[in-house]
């Protein structure tokens, strides 16, 4: 056996790769090579040694600052989605709001001399101010009748079973977040 | 293992408690072999961060047959390998490393501390010696005791490969100790291969041939 064999036979033995077979030629090759047994003992020591050195650790709190950058990363893609659905929403309803009422405009201007139109646009506006007297009116009435009449409990009880059931949903979605925890919990990691 | 792989299942249909347990569990194999390979606490800090974050992202495509730490290892090396290459590291000089002397087996005393940084710093100092897959294969080796079948499918080279890596880096870490050394005219407790070729006894052979068997 040639010294560079022997040598690439060391470095199989001292990772545990050398076939039994191949052992005793090495073996036998050391028995009568002093340079080769330098080299073994060199290589076994320099091994041992490196197998020695401890691994190191990285600082308190690792997992929560990649915990941390996890959630950053998480966040990113739904705030550059949402901004990005905010510009696209926006910039269709502006040319949904323009071929609305752009027809609109042209007609206007088309109609701007005739009489009609204005005596149109008043009658409309006073329509629209009796129908806002009339609900005026009607929520005073009931508003009175609530405070006087046999009614208020009842418009109480009412008012009472939509906080306890406000109240049943928020304890419910607590519940859901206790299940799957966010990164909260893992602060002092 | 099969905790492990309970935890794997959960981080995938996305409980985030979960994957912080493979974190725990993984952070100081995955940090080791970023600091070793990139030599600075820092840089070993962010690249073991980011390997946990592409781990998370390509979970989906981990196979739960394979052993995860040399999935994550794998996620770590190339990682590592990447932010080398773009680093352009500049070449530490033989001449810049401290005087090189084999570190007792078993060191008494109060200095213990003090040696253990000792051995940090040289072994770091040797290993920026090697190139990246060179020094990748031996901390894979040493600090993970991965299999060469294990580093092959680490660093998606053969067996073969490994094990001439391996064998190579070897030599040029023992090469460079030797250099330094004798650069440096230390005292080590071992002389040049000449004087120990001539003054080790008999016994000291027999016994250095028997470590074999063991």
């Amino acid at each position: 056996m040639r010294c560079g064999e022997a040598s690439e036979l060391m470095s199989l033995s001292l990772d545990e790769e050398l076939p039994a077979a191949q052992m005793g030629a090495l073996k036998e090759h050391l028995s009568v090579c002093l340079a080769c047994q330098d080299e073994w003992i060199d290589l076994y020591r320099f091994s041992a040694w490196l197998s020695d050195v401890p691994l190191m650790s990285p600082s308190a709190g690792f997992t929560a600052r990649v915990m941390s950058r996890l959630a950053q990363r998480q966040a990113r893609p739904r705030v550059v989605g949402g901004a990005a659905f905010l510009l696209l929403g926006s910039a269709l309803a502006s040319v949904l709001a323009t071929l609305l009422v752009l027809p609109l405009l042209i007609e206007l201007w088309r109609t701007t001399n005739s009489p009609a139109l204005f005596a149109g646009l008043q009658i409309v506006l006073l329509s629209a101010l009796n129908v806002l007297q009339l609900v005026g009116q009607a929520v005073w009435v009931v508003m009175g009748a609530l405070a006087t009449t046999w009614s208020y409990p009842l418009f109480m009880s009412y008012l009472l079973l939509i906080l306890l059931l406000t109240a049943v949903w928020v304890t419910l979605v607590k519940l859901q977040r206790e299940k799957s925890p966010n990164l909260g919990s893992l602060g002092n990691r | 293992m099969d905790e492990e792989r309970t935890w794997i299942r959960a981080a995938l249909s996305g409980e985030q408690q979960a994957f912080a347990r493979l974190v725990e569990v993984y952070q100081v194999r995955v940090y080791n072999l970023a600091y070793r390979m990139l030599g600075n606490p820092q840089d070993a800090e962010d690249a073991a961060q980011e390997t946990f974050l592409r781990a998370y992202s390509r979970l989906r495509s981990y196979d739960l047959e394979r052993p995860f730490g040399s999935w994550l290892l794998a996620i770590a090396a190339h990682h590592c390998i990447d932010r080398l290459r773009r680093r352009r590291v500049p070449s530490v000089s033989l001449d810049d490393l401290p005087p090189w002397r084999w570190l007792p087996a078993n060191t008494p005393g109060p200095e213990e501390v003090v040696l253990r940084q000792d051995a940090d710093e040289q072994v770091q100092r040797l290993l920026s010696q090697l190139p990246a897959d060179y020094r990748l294969a031996i901390v894979l080796r040493y600090w993970n005791d991965l299999s060469y079948k294990e580093i092959a499918y680490a660093t998606k080279s053969t067996e073969s490969a490994v094990k001439s890596r391996l064998h190579r880096a070897r030599r040029m870490l023992m090469e460079s100790a030797r250099e330094q050394r004798d650069g440096e005219g230390v005292v080590t407790g071992r002389g040049s291969s000449q004087e120990r070729g001539q003054s080790r006894s008999g016994g000291e052979a027999r016994c250095v041939v028997e470590k074999l068997a063991s």
